[in-house]
């Protein structure tokens, strides 16, 4: 029995629109559970620090306030959960280990008590050495950030990791294939370079939420989350429920990528209710999302050797991934980079080394096309780098070197099933028809093994008027899933889409599935429900053979019915004929699992993707602008086809948000920008204004009716293809991302100063102040000052390329005081005239000293040339700090040093400050004292969160302010 | 993110308003488009016990012109409302453009003038622009009212000359802005410009004469020295290549810039020489095209 389909009639298809833009749509934050808690959660200031004590007894005796989680709570559990490593304790235990991990977490009757208590929650911390660079947390001497964490091999995502003992790296991973060595030894090139991708948040427009209701032997939890399963997997792992006492709901989804994959923030709610014995609900704000998972950072390094005609002949890889304190699906991740840093292309010799690597930082975590964006730019910046090099289109290269279809990337993966080839050369026509100008465009390509795992199962339900349902659990995050899903079941049954429901996730109700990720709803998913429904043909035919004779065989499904036989009966006069009554159901159930045909070997496809862009630079500013963008992808076949162009958009504007602007900024180990006032996304100004998306439909899918996921790949081209396109059309190669104007000036700048020497001009203007006329510069010094500017190149904010300037020339930068890597620093060093005896009595004079230091006050004496305590206060206008601090003097030699320790909390925003002031005096000659000041500051909290580079600032202005106090007393 | 507890209070009158924060002293602050002051109370990095609601003082809003020819912009007037206006389209033709532009459409709704230049958030627009106008503000407070220039009404990153309990109740554009011309450009990758200039020319004795401020980059809006003399009449671009090395010297000895995230401080100063040469040309353009 066979069922006719007419593709492409979709009206209809996005039954949830209308709920969605008339407000009627439940999300998981529009839930609420009869007696529900509120929960917030109180993070840590600290990049890295053990917890000596938590005090939440005033919080406790708040009205409205029930309860507390901490550490201590979960003495009796075994408190920490992962996917390949149990490191992640549901709530910090006697350790944080990034700015942002949970510390405690606090139900109320409200949110806003909730929020009110955290403020009362006293937290002490022992500060420890933090590391948030991933090559840095590699080094010997780096700070431990996990003692020996439990790993677990194929417990919910298949594999295990290799962590190595007693250092931050939790995956090293290797492969070889053939012999690279005695490729790159004898080849006629080799190209050596190394990638940095930025660390970028997933942004989802719904931060993560979470209900929880654990009672003795049941559990209900209301989830964010792409995965309903994993979310049950885990709570019975932790609180020891059945799987089936635990019952996982979804709703409506804004927006996952990646961040709400697997389990996020669902244990820390469960344990909140799980000890309280109340429902409880957590909703995160945007900023608290943005610390909770992130698209792991890092770098890939590529040795390519090529022979005379561009023919890469071996390729090492080595990925070294910042995973942050969690390693969450970070082991897969960086396994993942690797492999798709290989490309589409035919690679004799073939040696990968991956790490992951934990650092100080938010947990890095799956996010659109997993490792896809980090491998790719590197790959395809780099194939650019060799056509220019060599002289040969770059176009041409990749072809030259491209895996045909059918041909294997890798030995051990399926082969591709893709014609890339023909992609490409689709993509680059596509560019060259839309673009109105001639200049320069650039392409790249990715091809990425989506890291599936096959097991889903749906149920379909046709009642006996023929309306249909899907139970299945794949969650609709924005992607349009359900569409797809009831689409299938329409066509293959019959029935108008308006007839089919598709109903909400559910782990009670809908059979398992993985997971909603990794491009595979349509296609893994997708087949679930086809033969879900073809299980239902089986019995419709089966009932008719019974009722009009015949075989099942004879009978087929169509719009009016079951015929066959000469016959041709609606459903219910079917059900009527077999069951003597108009009422009652077909039930079918479709399962895939690995055995299923087409589902082994990984992948069960490529998704890949081509993209052809052009760019438009300010060469003043250095800012670019993606002007005409072409996007390519094989869905096989399209079953929506609006959707799927709006999925392959949506993916390459969010390469674009990587590409130009995104960065999740660390200094001294806080995130500069981890809210929406810094971070910038992508906006609707800055779509390409020439934007196309061709969806090529091969048919020959693994999925109903010849469909291949889709979604992700379009992410992949857009870096390379911006960073290509800026070498082809300017001529500067940038190996960093993103590509934000001061980089691109800074590249532009040097490029022109290795070729220019202008004329010196003289100037018939001039700016002139009231009092004096400035002179003119002169070329030479202007010269120089550009040179000054490329001496600051490896400032952080736009270093672009290490080679140093030339010296010539140079005037030396003032020496600006730099923070280290654990504060912001100060240090001047200046002579008085004053004996050194005066000096050091100065500093014991109290009320001398205090009126120095800006702000200080109220300094009492506790303990004798020991301890001290004094009132701060400070004011960048309306925001104020006062921090009653204790001060220790913990080293004193006379008239030699006194090194100081100042240390307090703001009372109003609960801002921390450490001071740790050295001064060392020396007698130079009668009368004359030399003083150097060293100072480190640790400001930690809501004001360093907000405005850490403002915080940075003022910090060093009182500190130079206190300098000139200094000098001018003594100098008196 | 929930501010902590608060009174609000919706004066009337300005005199209420002051009543009002005199009587809380600094518990209290005033609140007119809130897409600064609450961001901050949200993040609870400010607190106040009373929030005094300007809004239903409606003499605060619109734009009239003055008897000399200049004009007053109410402060509760929103960006909006400000890109559109007719009667400041007349004064100052070419702030429109800036208005429509600031931070997002959400911002631009409810932010309003008088609140973007008390919060003094060193990333805006508007302070710039008006600086370069010579505007004036009007302060009314327990002790009186009183003006001041703008330049000196901005103190720093987020200070003003405003003591706690005064209300800016109006922005004066003298009428010699209104006969000057005035271009305006900003940059920045980020949402919030990183730096921006307003170039001002006028033609005083016969002789042009330019003036720059810059802001963004610094805590406050910077003027720079004038720029006089004659350019050369009929070369446009050995013109931009010398107001481009003037530009480039001035801003090398820009103070009070500092590295962050909208880039090094170099970058900055030498984004502000590009800005510099941009707006004047601007400001060329616009006499030619008369």
């Amino acid at each position: 029995m066979k069922a006719e389909s007419q593709l492409h009639e979709t009206e209809g298809i996005r039954h949830d629109y209308v709920d969605k833009v008339t407000g009627a749509a439940c999300f998981v934050s529009d839930v609420v559970v009869p007696g529900m808690l509120h929960g917030r959660i109180l993070r840590s200031p600290h990049p890295h620090a053990l917890i000596k004590r938590i005090d939440a007894s005033r919080a406790l005796r708040m009205p409205g306030v029930v309860g507390v989680l901490t550490g201590a709570d979960l003495a009796g559990l075994n408190p920490n959960w992962g996917m390949y490593l149990r490191d992640r304790p549901i709530i910090a235990v006697d350790k944080v280990r990034y700015v942002g991990d949970p510390v405690a977490a606090i139900a109320a009757v409200d949110e806003f008590t909730a929020e009110e208590a955290l403020e009362q929650i006293e937290v002490e911390y022992e500060p420890l050495p933090f590391v948030v660079d991933a090559e840095e947390a590699m080094k010997p001497d780096a700070p431990l950030i996990h003692e020996a964490p439990e790993t677990q091999k194929d417990f919910y995502v298949k594999g295990e990791t290799r962590p190595v003992a007693g250092t931050n790296i939790f995956q090293h991973h290797q492969y070889r294939n053939g012999d690279t060595e005695q490729a790159f030894a004898s080849a006629f090139r080799v190209f050596e370079n190394e990638y940095s991708f930025p660390m970028v948040v997933h942004y989802a427009m719904e931060p993560h939420v979470a209900i929880a209701d654990l009672q003795p032997n049941r559990a209900t939890l209301w989830t964010c989350g792409q995965s309903l399963s994993a979310v049950q997997k885990v709570i019975s792992q932790l609180f020891g429920y059945d799987l089936v006492n635990i019952r996982v709901i979804s709703g409506y989804v804004g927006g996952g990528f990646g961040g709400k994959a697997f389990v996020k923030l669902d244990p820390l709610v469960a344990a909140l209710s799980w000890k309280l014995g109340r429902p409880v609900r957590v909703c995160l704000s945007i900023d608290e999302s943005m610390r909770t998972a992130r698209r792991l950072s890092g770098a890939v390094g590529l040795k390519t050797a090529v022979d005379r005609d561009g023919r890469i002949t071996a390729k090492s890889i080595r990925v070294v991934l910042n995973g942050g304190a969690y390693s969450d699906t970070g082991p897969i991740v960086a396994v993942k980079a690797a492999i798709r840093a290989i490309g589409p292309y035919r690679i004799p010799n073939l040696k990968i080394e991956a790490f992951g690597v934990y650092t100080n930082t938010i947990p890095g975590a799956a996010f659109r096309s997993i490792g896809g964006p980090q491998g790719v730019w590197a790959t395809e910046s780099q194939m650019d780098e060799i056509a220019h090099a060599m002289a040969i289109d770059p176009v041409q290269l990749r072809l030259e070197n491209m895996v045909g279809k059918g041909e294997h990337i890798r030995p051990d993966l399926r082969p591709l099933d893709i014609d890339m080839a023909s992609m490409l050369k689709l993509t680059e026509h596509e560019l060259s028809s839309i673009a109105d100008d001639q200049r320069a465009g650039a392409a790249a390509v990715g091809a990425t093994d989506p890291g599936i795992f096959p097991l889903a199962a749906a149920m379909v339900r046709l009642k006996v008027d023929g309306s249909i349902v899907v139970h299945a659990n794949t969650v609709e995050i924005g992607q349009g899933t359900h569409g797809v899903l009831r689409y299938v079941a329409s066509k293959l049954l019959h029935q108008p889409l308006g007839r089919v429901q598709y109903a909400m996730p559910d782990t009670d109700i809908a059979p398992f599935d993985w997971g909603t990720g990794g491009s595979r709803s349509t296609v893994v998913m997708g087949r679930a429900v086809q033969m879900a429904c073809e299980d239902i043909i089986r019995q419709l035919a089966q009932l008719a053979a019974e009722v009009n004779g015949g075989s099942p065989d004879d009978y087929a499904l169509s719009p009016a019915g079951v015929s066959g036989n000469g016959k041709c009966l609606s459903i219910s006069d079917l059900t009527y004929a077999g069951w003597n009554i108009r009422s009652g159901e077909y039930i079918g159930i479709g399962r895939v699992t690995p055995r299923t045909p087409g589902m082994t070997p990984a992948p069960i496809f490529w998704e890949t993707s081509a993209g052809a862009g052009k760019i438009d630079v300010d060469a003043d500013t250095g800012q670019i602008r993606l002007t005409t963008y072409v996007s390519a992808a094989d869905c096989g076949r399209a079953l929506n086809r609006t959707a799927a162009e709006g999925q392959d958009e949506g993916a390459a504007m969010m390469g674009i948000g990587h590409s130009l602007y995104e960065e999740i900024v660390y200094e001294d180990g806080q995130p500069l920008n981890a809210s929406l006032i810094d971070y910038r996304v992508p906006k609707i100004d800055d779509t390409p204004q020439r934007f196309r998306t061709l969806l090529i439909e091969s048919g020959d899918g693994p999925g109903p009716f010849g469909a291949r996921g889709m979604g992700e790949g379009a992410i992949l081209p857009v870096a390379p293809v911006i960073a290509n396109a800026l070498q082809r059309q300017y001529g500067v190669r940038i190996r960093e991302l993103p590509l934000t104007p001061e980089r691109v000036w800074r590249a532009l700048r040097e490029r022109s100063l290795e070729q220019e020497s202008g004329p010196a001009v003289e100037p018939a203007l001039e700016f002139r102040s009231a009092e004096a006329s400035q002179p003119a510069p002169e070329p030479a010094q202007q010269r120089a000052g550009y040179r000054r500017i490329l001496d600051s190149v490896r400032r952080r904010f736009g270093a672009s390329d290490q080679r140093p300037a030339p010296q010539e020339n140079a005037i030396p930068a003032a020496s600006e005081p730099q923070s280290g890597p654990q504060g912001i620093a100060f240090s001047a060093e200046f002579v008085v005239p004053s004996p050194v005896a005066n000096v050091w009595a100065l500093f014991f004079d109290l009320s001398r000293i205090a009126g120095l230091i800006p702000g200080c006050s109220d300094v009492v004496e506790l303990e004798p040339n020991r301890r001290y305590s004094a009132v701060m206060r400070q004011r960048l206008g309306v925001f104020k700090l006062e921090v009653p601090a204790v001060i220790v003097l913990e080293e004193l030699v006379e008239h030699r040093t006194v090194r100081a320790r100042a240390t307090g909390t703001d009372k109003l925003t609960g801002t921390s400050v450490d001071v740790l002031l050295d001064l060392q005096l020396q007698e130079l000659e009668a009368g004359k004292t030399s003083i150097a000041v060293h100072s480190t500051t640790q400001v930690l909290g809501k004001l360093a969160a907000l405005g850490y580079p403002i915080v940075k600032k003022r910090a060093r202005e009182l500190f130079g302010e206190f300098e000139q106090r200094l000098r001018a007393e003594l100098d008196a | 993110m929930l501010p902590s507890r608060f009174a609000l209070h919706r004066p009337p009158s300005v005199e209420a308003a002051i009543e009002l924060l005199d009587r809380h002293g600094e518990a209290a602050t005033p609140f007119a488009g809130g897409t600064e002051l609450l961001v901050a109370m949200k993040a609870r990095a400010l607190r106040y016990d009373h929030v005094v609601d300007l809004k239903k003082i409606t003499s605060l809003r619109g734009v009239r012109r003055l008897a000399d020819g200049g004009a007053m912009i109410g402060p509760l007037s929103t960006h909006r409302e400000l890109s559109s206006d007719p009667v400041l389209a007349e004064v100052l033709p070419t702030y429109g453009a800036l208005s429509s532009n600031i931070a997002n459409v959400r911002v631009r709704a409810s932010g309003t003038i008088g609140g973007n230049l008390c919060f003094a958030e060193p990333h805006a627009d508007p302070p710039t622009y008006l600086c370069a106008a010579d505007a004036v503000v009007h302060l009314a407070g327990p002790r009186g009212e009183r003006a001041l220039p703008l330049a000196r009404f901005l103190t720093g990153e987020f200070s003003t000359a405003r003591a706690h309990d005064e209300i800016l109740t109006g922005i004066e554009i003298p009428p010699s802005a209104v006969t000057s011309r005035i271009a305006y450009e900003s940059i920045g990758h980020l949402e919030r410009p990183a730096v921006n200039v307003a170039c001002r020319a006028d033609d005083l004795d016969g002789q042009r004469r330019f003036r720059f401020v810059v802001g963004a980059a610094c805590g406050r809006p910077t003027e720079l020295p004038a720029l006089t003399g004659q350019l050369p009449a009929s070369d446009e671009v050995e013109a931009g290549i010398r107001i481009r090395q003037l530009a480039e010297a001035a801003c090398d000895k820009l103070g009070d810039v500092a590295d962050d995230l909208f880039g090094s401080a170099d970058y900055k100063r030498h984004l502000a020489a590009v800005l510099i040469c941009r707006t004047f040309m601007k400001i060329r353009s616009m006499e030619v095209r008369q």
